[in-house]
């Protein structure tokens, strides 16, 4: 990202009302409401707001901020009473972040469109009618479907109570029924996945929630372990199944050439002489895995092991099967 | 930061060398009579701010730190033009007024148009706050997180929540940070495509369409971005092409460009339209048909709970349901309901059952017995496949 050189400045503009509303803020808690660091702080912003004064420039025209045992004061500041305005693409940026927050999947999604109406509330109206416009150029794919079960899980995570969920489970491409203690609730790519101990396995797991099929509170309780850390659940594997020991060698030939090769990391790629490539990859879930080669068409062949090549062989039988089995009856609507 | 009191000595220094940081610390290295540019805008705002009455520039030439050094008259205003343009690209208003009964003319900046009304938050509002500012932490590759962490930043002044809630919060809430694709670096231009859309500059750049594995110049007013399963796209009018189109940011080889001129987007455009649309009704050219898809009782509560526009889904006996969408892409439409395996089978129209027939079949036939050896054919160059 290229250097904002305003960004001192926007910092002070920030942190002068927000010290004067709240004189004696720790150091510590002012770096968390601001997501600045202590050092931005001291260092960056203090510096510029000290520097800050108006004519005849006595030294109480001067902006005083100061720290003391860890505590942050104001002084001669009374014309900075609040912070500027938001501008058009700040609007814009908080709003499109708000959008997975305001999905059916998320239990603050009322809170959400409450916020999102005062936040436009705040705007002058020029403003508001151009974020409106601007707003549908910009956007984030937030999915959500189960607000059926939204409110169990709402409950469980905020009074820590056990969950009782059934489960699609993509891995086991089975719907299994399982007790859950929820930890936090983490979004990926326009999902929400509910991190939690699953007692069966007794292991911490992520629930993808739109594949909640029923979900019941039930009395049992606990505590968060205080070595959970959400942060760790940040990246794809968290997600998708993790990477199993078993390693396919897959060729790819024609169009799905291309498709792969974007899609795989090169190093796990071998071009052969006749332009098709051969693949290692290692393979989470089977039936994951499966579902991700099918897209590629007859582009693909499994060349090794045995049994997964089988395992394909078998999964296009029984999909032939069902496309040729009987039609099932619509239930008609009275 | 260090204590500071009335007799410090600031004001003596700023009138005899104008140190830097006269209680924090040694200037830093700049001469010490400069004022830098951040210092002289947050003065002039605490002047205008603190001023009752409209001022005359007059009064602030010569006196506003930053304005008082011996630059040319000439220099001094339009010193004072870029400031003002760019306090007001930050959201400081400062507007001129002509004389008025009382004798004022000049410059201020209205507080009712400077000041962030109050935004009295509940719990839950000030939480999800929270949750978006430690997203615009962490989310480097989303080119609005600057301004989202700025826009936090200043409506955290109405939170009721504590650092340290709010911390807590974030412990069990956290939004997704967009991953950076494998294939290449998309950064500096999706920041240049973001500007490009907000302010609705035309752009070039050079394109890699991989259905048709070509690589083209391309022309285009962007009216839109997205991020949609792991990728940023851009959708906007292709000039050479008279159409809209959707591009995916890393399939731009090289760096994109903006080029003169504007365009106008279309009033009804939303580019979620574009972004979210399943592959199947990417087409523009081609006419829709209906699909019809079985899909089994395990798996057919989800598309209850996910139906888009236009889709619908009744129920069958056992439990099942009957998925009926419209598709644009015949090819793309097998290839969806392929990824649910045996879980679901194409039911109509006939001719695109027999297609995903077909599709299985020729999976099948590659798979049934052992693997051959890989072809070695040593004539043909290594590289792209070609059709």
């Amino acid at each position: 990202m290229t250097r904002d050189p305003y960004e001192s400045l926007r910092h002070a503009l920030a942190i002068i009302p927000l010290v004067q509303a709240h004189q004696g803020l720790t150091i510590e808690e002012l770096a968390q409401r601001t997501g600045l660091t202590e050092q931005q702080i001291t260092d960056e912003v203090a510096k510029l707001v000290m520097m800050c004064g108006v004519p005849p420039y006595a030294p109480n025209n001067y902006v005083s901020i100061w720290l003391e045992k860890g505590r942050v004061y104001v002084r001669f500041a009374e014309q900075f009473e609040r912070p500027v305005r938001l501008v058009l693409q700040e609007a814009l940026a908080l709003l499109l972040a708000l959008k997975p927050l305001a999905s059916e999947d998320h239990p603050f999604a009322p809170a959400v469109r409450r916020l999102r109406s005062k936040l436009l509330t705040a705007l002058d109206p020029d403003a508001q009618k151009a974020l409106r416009r601007t707003e549908r150029a910009f956007h984030r794919t937030a999915r959500g479907s189960s607000a059926g079960r939204i409110g169990a899980l709402r409950e469980a995570m905020a009074r820590c109570r056990e969950l009782r969920i059934v489960y699609w489970s993509a891995h086991r491409a089975a719907l299994t029924e399982r007790v859950i203690r929820p930890y936090a609730m983490a979004e990926h790519d326009g999902d929400w996945y509910v991190i939690a101990h699953d007692s069966g396995r007794d292991e911490v797991v992520s629930f993808r929630v739109d594949r909640i099929k029923e979900a019941e509170l039930l009395e049992g309780e606990y505590e968060i372990p205080a070595d959970f850390d959400v942060k760790a659940w940040n990246r794809d594997r968290d997600f998708v199944p993790r990477p199993g020991r078993t390693v396919a060698k897959v060729r790819f030939t024609g169009d799905a050439v291309r498709w792969a090769r974007e899609e795989l990391p090169r190093k796990d790629v071998v071009v052969e002489p006749d332009g098709s490539i051969t693949a290692q990859i290692r393979v989470g879930s089977e039936v994951w895995f499966l579902a991700w080669l099918v897209q590629f068409g007859p582009g693909f062949e499994v060349l090794e092991p045995a049994e997964l090549r089988e395992k394909v062989a078998q999964t296009c039988r029984e999909v032939l099967a069902f496309q040729d089995a009987p039609p099932t009856a619509v239930i008609s609507q009275a | 930061v260090t204590t500071s009191d009335e007799d410090d000595d600031r004001s003596e220094r700023r009138q005899a060398a104008r140190p830097r940081a006269a209680v924090t610390g040694p200037a830093s290295g700049e001469a010490g009579d400069k004022i830098s540019k951040p210092e002289r805008l947050l003065n002039l705002v605490a002047f205008l701010l603190s001023s009752r009455n409209a001022v005359p520039f007059a009064q602030i030439k010569g006196r506003v730190a930053g304005y008082d050094d011996d630059a040319s008259p000439e220099a001094l205003e339009k010193r004072f033009d870029r400031d003002k343009a760019e306090l007001r690209a930050l959201g400081v208003p400062i507007v001129y007024e002509p004389l008025d009964e009382h004798g004022h003319e000049g410059y201020r900046i209205p507080r009712e148009q400077y000041f962030l009304p109050e935004i009295r938050l509940g719990v839950e509002e000030a939480a999800a706050l929270a949750v978006v500012q430690r997203y615009a932490q962490e989310a480097k590759g989303d080119p609005l997180a600057r301004p989202l962490a700025s826009a936090v930043r200043k409506v955290v002044v109405d939170s009721p929540l504590s650092g340290a809630a709010a911390a807590s919060i974030t412990e069990q809430h956290m939004l997704g940070v967009p991953t950076e694709p494998a294939s290449g670096d998309v950064g500096p231009n999706l920041e240049l495509l973001t500007d490009a859309v907000l302010r609705r500059r035309p752009v070039r750049f050079r394109y890699y369409a991989i259905g048709r594995d070509e690589e083209s110049a391309r022309e285009i007013e962007p009216y839109g971005l997205g991020w949609n399963e792991g990728h940023w796209y851009l959708v906007g009018r292709d000039r050479g092409r008279e159409d809209v189109r959707r591009f995916r940011v890393d399939r731009i080889r090289g760096r994109a460009r903006i080029v003169a001129g504007t365009f106008q987007v279309p009033e009804d455009f939303d580019v979620a339209d574009h972004v979210d649309r399943p592959a199947f009704r990417l087409r523009s050219d081609a006419t829709g048909e209906r699909v019809q898809v079985e899909l089994r009782p395990e798996v057919a509560f989800m598309a209850r709970d996910a139906l888009r526009q236009g889709w619908t889904l009744e129920d069958l006996h056992g439990g099942g349901g009957l998925l009926s969408f419209e598709a644009t892409d015949r090819r793309a439409a097998v290839r969806f309901v392929a990824r649910h395996l045996q879980r679901a089978r194409i039911v109509a129209p006939a001719t695109l059952r027999d297609e995903a027939r077909d599709y299985f079949g020729a999976i099948l036939a590659a798979h049934e017995g052992p693997a051959a050896a890989a072809p070695a054919r040593p004539d043909r160059r290594a590289g792209r496949a070609r059709r």
